[in-house]
C-alpha cells in the first residue's frame, strides 16, 4: 500500500504529519501563553498571572459584544433551521428538486458580496441597520449550509417508512411531526450547530451590517488589534476557542445520543 | 382550524415558502440589483446606460488588485490541497482506532473565529514576538526580523484558516473509498503513485471539488487576514469592495466591481477543474503502468 513501503519514507510521512499538526496548534498555544504572561510583550515571559483574564470579565465592552453575538447566534440558528427544515419538508416532492438551485449562487459568491448586498438592501430601504440586518446575514449563511444537508440525509431515508405511515391513516403534518422529523433530528442537531459557528465565526456580516451601534466580538478584536493590542486579546481570543469546543463537543456527543437512540428504537 | 385545513392544500406553500422568500429577498434581489446598477450612470437628467463603471474597471489598479486576489485565492487553494491530502489520507487509512479524536484535534483551533487565528499568527510574529525571537536566536538574523506584512505570511495566514475546510471534505471522501480497492491495486502491481493517481485521486473528486470551492470562495474575497497581516499595504478585491462601498459610498462603481469579481471567482474555479483534468492527464502519462512491470514488481515483493 501507498508509503508502506520503505522507512525512510515512512518517516518523512509521519514527520510530515506532525509539523502540520504543530502548524495548526502553533498559534493556539501562542496565546495562550501570552493570555497567562504578566508582561504586555509577547516574546518575554515574566511571571503567571490571571489579570488579563480579570481584566476581560471585568470588561462592559467585551460583555456587550459577547452578548450581542450569542443573541444573533442563537437567532439566526433557530430562524435557518425552523426555514431550512420547512423548506427541505416541503420540496419533498420529485417536482420540486430543481429548486435548491436557488441557493446555488451562495457557493459562488464569497461572504462579503453577500454582506454588501444586505447593506444595501437596508439602505435603500432606509432601514437603519442593526439586528435585523445581522440576524437576516446569518440566517441566510445558515441556510446554504443547513439546506443541503437536511436534504442529502432526506434523501438516505427509508420512503416505505413514510408510505407506510400515509396508509395507515396517518395524514401529512402528521407523518411530519411523527416520522419525519424524528428521523431528520441528528441532521437537523448537526445543521443547527454548523449554523451556530458559523454565525459566531462570520466577520463580513457583522462588518457591513452592525450599523453604528453593535459590536460583535469579532469587530471588537478586529478593531482593538492595531490600536490597543494587550493581552486582554488573547485572553479573549481563549475564551472564544474555549466556548466554541464545549459547543461543538456537546453537539458532538447529542447528535451521537441521538442516533443511537435511533438505532435501538429500529431493532 | 383554519391553517389545519389548508394544510395538506397549500404542502408547498406553507413550508417551502419562507426559505425561498429569505434566500430572494436577501440575496437574489440585491444582486440583480447589482448587475443592472453596474450598467447605469447617473448624470443631471437621471440614470442612464452607460459601462461607465466597467471602463473603469480597465484601470491597470483594478486589474492588478483582481489578479493579486486571484493570485492569493489560487495558491492558498493549491497549498491547501498539498497539505490536505496527506493528512485527509493518514487519518481516513493509516489510523485504526480514534479516527474522529486525531479528526478533531486536529481541528480544534478552526473552531475559533478566522479573526482570532489570524490575531494568533499575529501575536507570534509582530516584531517583538516569539518566532522574530527565536530566529535571532538562531543567529539567522541580527536584529528582530519583521515578518508580518509580506505576501508569504498572508499566503500562510490564508492556508492556516482555510486548510480544515479542505480536510474535512477530502477526509469524508476517502473514507468512503473501500480498502480493498487499495489492495486490488497493489497486487495487481500498481506503484503507490499509481494507485494515488488512478484509485484515490479519481475516487476522492468530490471531496476534492468541494473543498476547492470552500477553500477558493472565501479566501478569494478574504478582507481582515490580509489586513492584519499585511498591515493594509495590500490592496485586494475584498479591501477595495470595502472602500467602495463604505468609505466612498459609490454603490453603482462596487456593484460593477462586485460583478466582476464573481465573474473572476467563477473563471478561477472552471480554470481549477480545468488544471485537475490536465494534471490527471500529465499523472497519468507519467506514471503509466509499463506491460513490464507487473512482473517485476511482484518478484520484488517476493523478494521482499
Amino acid at each position: 500500500m501507498l508509503l508502506h513501503r520503505s522507512y525512510l519514507k515512512q518517516f518523512a510521512y509521519t514527520l510530515f504529519i506532525c509539523l502540520v499538526y504543530l502548524f495548526m496548534f502553533l498559534p493556539m498555544m501562542g496565546i495562550f501563553v501570552h493570555s497567562f504572561n504578566s508582561s504586555c510583550v509577547a516574546s518575554s515571559w515574566e511571571s503567571f498571572t490571571l489579570d488579563w483574564y480579570k481584566e476581560l470579565f471585568c470588561s462592559p465592552e467585551v460583555g456587550r459584544a459577547a452578548w450581542n453575538s450569542l443573541v444573533i447566534a442563537i437567532s439566526s440558528t433557530a430562524l435557518s433551521i425552523i426555514l431550512g427544515t420547512a423548506f427541505v419538508l416541503g420540496t419533498s416532492e420529485k417536482k420540486y428538486s430543481k429548486l435548491d438551485m436557488l441557493f446555488y449562487p451562495n457557493i459562488f459568491t464569497p461572504d462579503i458580496v453577500l454582506a454588501v448586498a444586505i447593506m444595501s438592501l437596508f439602505k435603500f430601504l432606509n432601514i437603519p441597520c442593526g439586528f435585523v440586518s445581522l440576524i437576516a446575514g446569518h440566517t441566510a449563511i445558515g441556510l446554504v449550509f443547513a439546506i443541503p444537508l437536511l436534504r442529502s440525509r432526506m434523501e438516505e431515508l427509508d420512503k416505505y417508512l413514510i408510505e407506510a405511515s400515509l396508509d395507515l391513516g396517518a395524514d401529512r403534518w402528521y407523518t411530519t411531526k411523527k416520522v419525519l422529523l424524528p428521523l431528520l433530528k441528528p441532521a437537523i442537531i448537526t445543521a443547527a450547530f454548523m449554523a451556530f459557528t458559523l454565525s459566531l465565526d462570520d466577520f463580513f456580516i457583522s462588518f457591513f451590517c452592525a450599523g453604528n451601534e453593535i459590536e460583535t466580538l469579532s469587530m471588537y478584536i478586529f478593531s482593538h488589534l492595531r490600536t490597543n493590542n494587550t493581552p486582554v486579546l488573547s485572553a479573549l481570543s481563549i475564551c472564544v476557542v474555549a466556548s466554541s469546543f464545549t459547543i461543538l463537543m456537546i453537539g458532538y456527543v447529542a447528535t451521537k445520543y441521538t442516533t443511537m437512540e435511533k438505532s435501538n428504537d429500529l431493532y | 382550524m383554519w391553517i389545519k385545513k389548508n394544510l395538506e392544500r397549500e404542502w408547498f406553500t406553507f413550508f417551502a415558502t419562507p426559505a425561498i422568500l429569505w434566500q430572494t429577498f436577501f440575496l437574489l434581489v440585491p444582486l440583480t440589483a447589482f448587475f443592472i446598477l453596474s450598467f447605469l450612470e447617473k448624470t443631471s437628467t437621471g440614470w442612464i446606460l452607460s459601462l461607465k463603471h466597467y471602463e473603469l474597471l480597465l484601470n491597470p489598479m483594478y486589474i492588478k488588485v483582481i489578479g493579486s486576489s486571484l493570485f492569493f485565492s489560487l495558491t492558498t487553494t493549491c497549498l491547501c490541497i498539498v497539505l490536505a491530502y496527506p493528512i485527509a489520507y493518514f487519518i481516513a487509512f493509516m489510523v485504526k482506532k480514534a479516527k474522529n479524536i486525531l479528526l478533531i484535534v486536529l481541528l480544534l483551533p478552526s473552531w475559533a473565529n478566522i479573526i482570532t487565528q489570524v490575531y494568533a499568527w499575529f501575536v507570534l510574529l509582530q516584531k517583538n514576538g516569539s518566532v522574530s525571537k527565536v530566529i535571532a536566536a538562531l543567529g539567522i538574523t541580527s536584529t528582530p526580523a519583521h515578518l508580518l506584512n509580506n505576501k508569504p505570511v498572508i499566503i500562510m495566514g490564508l492556508v492556516y484558516c482555510y486548510l480544515p475546510f479542505m480536510i474535512l471534505p477530502l477526509y469524508l471522501s476517502l473514507l468512503s473509498i473501500k480498502k480493498t480497492l487499495l489492495e486490488a491495486s497493489a497486487d495487481l502491481g500498481a506503484t503507490d503513485m499509481q494507485t494515488f493517481w488512478r484509485i484515490i485521486v479519481p475516487l476522492s473528486r468530490n471531496g476534492l471539488f468541494n473543498g476547492i470551492l470552500l477553500v477558493a470562495v472565501p479566501a478569494f474575497g478574504e478582507y481582515a487576514a490580509i489586513e492584519i497581516l499585511g498591515g493594509g499595504n495590500y490592496a485586494l478585491w475584498g479591501s477595495n469592495i470595502v472602500d467602495t462601498f463604505l468609505v466612498a459610498g459609490n454603490y453603482a462603481q462596487g456593484a460593477a466591481l462586485t460583478i466582476v469579481g464573481i465573474a473572476a471567482l467563477i473563471s478561477l474555479i472552471a480554470s481549477c477543474l480545468i488544471i485537475y483534468h490536465a494534471i490527471r492527464v500529465i499523472a497519468a502519462f507519467i506514471h503509466q503502468i509499463k506491460p513490464s512491470q507487473r512482473i517485476t514488481t511482484e518478484s520484488e515483493e517476493g523478494r521482499l
